[in-house]
């Protein structure tokens, strides 16, 4: 790897916002996946799951244009910020903050763990895109918890 | 012992407790000012600082649903005092439910100072948390219900 994996996350954290931001292509982040990635979002909500890339394009993709649309609705500054980052070796943990919209229109925030694997292209193979799924899931889907 | 070792040690030791199997005391690796920080927005989520509040507040609250608990380490970095974990928490409730069936990982972030956890930043899943732990469902509000 050219940069270390740090480098790589903060890159990838400005290649996010500016998607959120609309100042780029809704899946510009892609770019820094590895065709063969591991990506894992926990929890039992409707995007859960384990995808490789074609995984997340049928999946999850299409639940981030219907579903999570408000989320990336063009505000200035809209996206994820990290705030720490745990390096070694290939990997980075990362945890990051988010600002951007539910699906009414609100101010939604939510807090992340990023766990990135690299391998020696310096593109993703293994990605665990942690947060606050309950709030993800009553912010994005029309539901409430009872 | 190095942040990672101490941090391994730990896990071990909580898994240990958590499990009923006898072991050494998980909480004498824990700064007495130690700062527990449980992410999201359930009832377990916020700060517990000291010691005294992770154990009787956010323990004592988990001790009242949780029957038996598995808390595995799948991966470890460290950097400086600073220790980030991959876990694997999995258990049971008292009602028999079975807590992250999926058997999904989640973050930890430990920091370290003197030979002591000083701090821990715990990411769990929140929407097993919800229903599986605290028995709550998600139903569509009245507007996605008409629809």
């Amino acid at each position: 790897m050219d940069k270390t994996p740090t480098a790589i996350a903060k890159e990838y954290l400005a290649s996010l916002r500016r998607s959120a931001a609309g100042e780029a292509e809704p899946t510009e982040y892609l770019k820094f996946w590895s065709e063969d990635i591991e990506y894992t979002l926990p929890g039992l909500w409707p995007m859960a799951g384990v995808f490789d890339m074609d995984g997340y394009r049928e999946v999850v993709g299409p639940q981030m244009k219907t579903n999570v649309e408000g989320d990336r609705g063009g505000d200035p500054g809209a996206g994820l910020y990290g705030y720490e980052f745990i390096e070694e070796g290939n990997k980075v943990c990362v945890l990051a903050r988010s600002r951007g919209r539910d699906s009414r229109g609100m101010p939604y925030t939510n807090t992340f763990c990023l766990w990135m694997e690299f391998n020696e292209d310096g593109k993703l193979v293994r990605y665990l895109d942690e947060a606050d799924f309950s709030s993800s899931w009553q912010a994005f889907y029309g539901v409430h918890l009872e | 012992m190095e942040p990672k070792e101490l941090v391994s040690e730990f896990i071990r030791r909580c898994d240990a407790a958590v499990s009923g199997a006898s072991g050494e005391d998980p909480y004498a690796l824990m700064a007495e000012d130690v700062e527990v920080k449980v992410q999201g927005r359930t009832v377990l989520s916020g700060d517990y600082p000291t010691l005294e509040i992770v154990r009787m507040v956010l323990v004592g609250s988990l001790a009242a649903r949780v029957a038996k608990a598995h808390v595995e380490l799948d991966s470890m970095i460290g950097q400086g005092n600073r220790v980030a974990t991959l876990l694997r928490i999995t258990g049971e409730t008292a009602d028999g439910q079975v807590y992250n069936s999926k058997r999904d990982l989640g973050g930890c972030i430990f920091g370290v100072e003197g030979e002591k956890i000083s701090q821990i930043v715990l990411f769990l899943d929140n929407t097993v948390v919800e229903t599986v732990l605290l028995g709550r469902q998600y139903l569509p509000t009245l507007q996605e219900a008409e629809a």
